[in-house]
């Protein structure tokens, strides 16, 4: 028994010792990760004073790397800096080309002729032809590549023709104001036909596009690390040796990463931690404000059916509340549409529409019919804080104008399934448009059957001849008067209940350069940037 | 002995398949649907995709031809391919089981080496005000929540706020033993720590308690009485008698650390098992959570097990 102690003891004092020893390896140094970064020396964008990695945590695992899925934002930082389009959002918010070199439209408003950057080459090296920009758009059309934007491109698309080499050629069924803004998405990028043929067409498991970064490894679940491509069609870029995408799932745990230097920027910040970050001269804010909470109805029949009604909820919801409660009292209430200010010639006539006056929806609701209120279900989700706790915020501004809501919040994967069968009565969503352009709100208010970010079962005529005109229509001024009077029809019915917008908000050290959060919407596509980033000494 | 090891053995091997038989139908039934995950949720994914995606996973077939497809490959030791990581199941767990145990052997070893010599000595000061301390540091240690415990952790030692003059620790992350062996041990500090507190305190008020009783024995008496040496009743005929149960207690926990980690996986951002078998819930990966749950339950249900064969071993009364 004596030796077992005395055995035990030597073995435990050991280990301490070894965990002392090694804690003391790390020294003073707090923004050394201690890792061995081992970056091959071949790009050439090496200068004196940038660090040769640049470290982001991102806020969601990776479930794919198929460019034509998109799996979640998070995902979409990786995705746009191993592939490109032919077209994308710029750091100045506006649309630029990237494999394409130039573009004509015909006089149809029909055919869309590209030429290719004659440097544009993919990671394997080979160029980029017309046929690869062919195989990338068809292969959006396949089903078994399960692409999310496939029946948008199916609605439009008529074929795609490879005139030479550099010159392709594609006709659309008929005229299609958005099809520039459905070419930046980075679900549309351009990827390669021999490589895709070669490869089982499985680009999760092979991922090689034409982006500023090459892929290097991907250790599922921890990081996905990325390589300059020193062949990237813009001289000069990226501005990094390589990327390290972390991910760190927990908001706390990533605001901690990038506090003790682990990390260089971290993605989707959370409303406290930006507060605290804006007055720290140690870090740099990026806030965008795009996506917006939004109320959704089930109008198949009930008290919901009644326009009056839904405009009764407009007036009732306490808006200042929800940015109180659920986002740390950040972002903007939305009292009608939700169209920035400029975007498709929006003066902001509409801002005002409804206002937060309980009396007036209390009025509403007896002239629909039901003076005493009702009984009602609000379909929201525990998994997501933001979501939870406006459901809370409506179901009490909901009682205050007597009908009796009850909170229902299973997690986000049964909600999902809820919400894309229509499965619901009233649902708290938080979202925001692919796009910029106002054919964003087809997917929200065309009728059919119900889908994620639609109201179930709603379904309006002149809406839907309103959506289709918008979209036919080439003649910029013309679409401003039909979004006017769309805006103007949705508000009067109040399919959707809109509520703030909310911040979608980057963090980065001080000593990070060159990043950028895109405006509005195309927030989403701020990993474009990523090529200008790069991290000082 | 023998007979008793196989009955054992028999009795692990029909809870093993109750479990995960029970688990197969719950993941089944849970509402949610994982096709429509994998198609991305950002956006309305195309119907036709999902039909197609729920074709090829063979999520359109019955529920019992679904079952007994399963079965048969699990006995092959072919647990399916995950839907969200694209690889065999078997591959996703293995990258992360031996994570798992390192954090949770680790912090057992810790809690050992902090609560195993401080229950003794508490026991032995019973009612004296160190015996205070401790017991009061002890009953503060098990109700700390972990996460709290990790963030406390993290803002003392990783963000430093008091700015002592100590090396501070990565607040988070994991790195491979292979590429750094130095940054892998300092990533496991903290979590191991965080883990291990709550523990030793649970071993130290166990191992206290034991001790009590055994010191109260009457054969203590009579050992002091024959005049033997204090250190000598104490190490010899107490602290033997008394570690039996603690023994048990802290096999168990051996145990319950492999799906108890979670919280302490979260906050410090360490690639395990438990916040993958989390991310597969999340993602309604069926394959990943009955592979992640059965490799779970075999590790609680197998340590269980050896606890018995030792106890059984140790005390033949229990056989």
């Amino acid at each position: 028994m004596k030796t077992i102690c005395r055995r035990i003891l030597s073995v435990s004092l050991a280990a301490v010792m070894a965990l002392t020893a090694l804690s003391g390896c790390s020294g003073n140094n707090s923004n050394s990760s201690g890792v061995a970064s081992s970056t091959p020396e071949s790009s050439a964008q090496s200068q004196v004073g940038k660090k040769d990695e640049l470290v982001v945590a991102i806020s969601s695992d990776v479930s794919t790397l198929e460019p034509m899925v998109q799996s979640g934002q998070a995902i979409r930082l990786i995705k746009t800096c191993l592939y490109r389009g032919l077209m994308a959002y710029q750091a100045d918010g506006k649309i630029g080309t990237e494999i394409a070199d130039s573009y004509e439209i015909g006089d149809d408003d029909k055919t869309y002729t590209f030429k290719i950057k004659q440097n544009a080459k993919f990671h394997d090296g080979s160029d980029i032809t017309a046929e690869d920009v062919k195989f990338s758009l068809e292969r959006i059309l396949d089903e078994s590549v399960g692409a999310t934007f496939r029946s948008d491109f199916a609605n439009v698309l008529d074929k795609v023709e490879a005139v030479d080499t550099k010159t392709v050629k594609i006709t659309l069924k008929e005229p299609c104001a958005p099809f520039i803004d459905y070419l930046t998405l980075p679900e549309s990028v351009i990827v390669s036909k021999a490589w895709c043929e070669s490869h089982k067409n499985d680009l999760n498991a092979n991922p090689m596009g034409s982006g500023p970064y090459t892929f290097t490894s991907w250790d599922k679940g921890r990081e996905i690390v990325l390589t300059a491509f020193s062949d990237f069609y813009k001289p000069g870029k990226p501005e990094t040796k390589s990327i390290r995408f972390v991910i760190t799932p927990d908001a706390t745990t990533r605001a901690n990463a990038l506090q003790t230097g682990d990390a260089d920027l971290i993605d989707y910040v959370a409303a406290k931690d930006i507060t605290a970050m804006e007055k720290d001269d140690n870090y740099k804010v990026y806030v965008s404000e795009a996506p917006f909470m939004c109320l959704q109805f089930n109008v198949k029949s009930g008290p919901l059916a009644n326009p009056k009604v839904r405009q009764a909820i407009a007036y009732a919801v306490d808006r200042q509340g929800v940015i109180n409660t659920a986002f740390m009292g950040r972002g903007t209430q939305i009292f009608g549409f939700p169209t920035q200010k400029g975007e498709n010639g929006y003066d902001g006539k509409y801002d005002s529409y409804f206002s937060f006056d309980q009396e007036k929806a209390k009025a509403l609701l007896k002239e629909a019919g039901y003076p005493d209120g009702f009984k009602i279900k609000i379909l929201s989700s525990s998994t997501y804080d933001m979501h939870k706790q406006t459901a809370i915020v409506v179901q009490d501004s909901l009682k205050k104008i007597g009908i009796d809501a009850e909170v229902e919040l299973p997690d986000w994967s049964t909600r999902i399934e809820r919400s894309n069968k229509g499965d619901y009565e009233i649902l708290v969503s938080g979202t925001a448009g692919n796009i910029v352009d106002m054919d964003w709100t087809t997917n929200y208010f065309e009728s059919g059957e119900p889908r994620m970010n639609s109201s179930a079962w709603f379904s309006d005529a002149e809406i839907d001849s309103l959506l289709k005109e918008g979209r036919t229509t080439i003649d910029a001024a013309k679409r401003e008067e039909i979004y006017d009077k769309l805006r103007k029809r949705v508000l009067d019915l109040s399919p959707f209940v809109f509520i703030n917008y909310r911040e979608q908000a980057f963090a980065s050290s001080n000593k990070v350069e060159g990043f950028v959060n895109l405006p509005g919407v195309v927030t989403y596509n701020s990993g474009l940037t990523l090529e200008d980033t790069y991290v000082t000494e | 002995m023998t007979k008793f090891i196989v009955r054992r053995s028999a009795i692990a091997v029909l809870l093993l398949f109750v479990v995960s038989s029970i688990v197969f139908l719950t993941v089944h039934m849970m509402p949610g649907d994982p096709v429509l995950l994998m198609l991305g949720t950002d956006s309305n994914p195309d119907p036709q995709a999902v039909e197609a995606l729920r074709r090829e996973l063979g999520l359109d077939q019955p529920i019992l031809t679904q079952y007994v497809n399963w079965m048969l490959n699990a006995l092959q030791g072919n647990l399916g391919t995950s839907y969200s990581e694209h690889v065999p199941v078997m591959q996703s767990i293995g990258s992360r089981l031996p994570r798992t145990l390192e954090l949770a052997g680790v912090s057992l070893l810790l809690a050992c080496i902090i609560g195993l010599p401080l229950g003794v000595l508490s026991a032995l000061r019973r009612g004296k005000f160190s015996d205070l301390v401790m017991t009061t540091g002890a009953s503060l240690g098990t109700s700390i929540p972990v996460y709290v415990l990790g963030y406390l952790l993290i803002i003392l030692f990783s963000l430093n706020v008091f700015g002592w003059n100590i090396p501070t620790l990565p607040s988070s992350g994991y790195v491979n033993f292979s590429k750094s062996p130095s940054a892998h041990f300092q990533r496991l500090i903290l979590p191991a720590v965080a883990l291990a507190l709550g523990l030793a305190a649970s071993i130290m008020r166990m191992t206290r308690s034991s001790m009590l009783d055994a010191l109260s024995a009457e054969s203590v008496r009579a050992l002091r009485a024959k005049g033997l040496p204090e250190h000598n009743v104490i190490i010899r005929h107490v602290i033997r008698n008394a570690f039996i149960p603690v023994v048990t207690v802290i096999g168990l926990q051996m145990g319950n650390l492999i799906g108890g980690t979670v919280l302490c996986e979260t906050v410090f951002n360490w690639p395990g098992l438990a916040t993958l078998l989390v991310k597969a819930i999340n993602q309604r990966d069926y394959p990943l959570i009955q592979g992640c749950i059965l490799v779970m339950s075999s590790v609680f249900i197998l340590t269980n097990m050896v606890v018995d064969i030792i106890y059984g071993v140790l005390d033949p009364r229990a056989r």
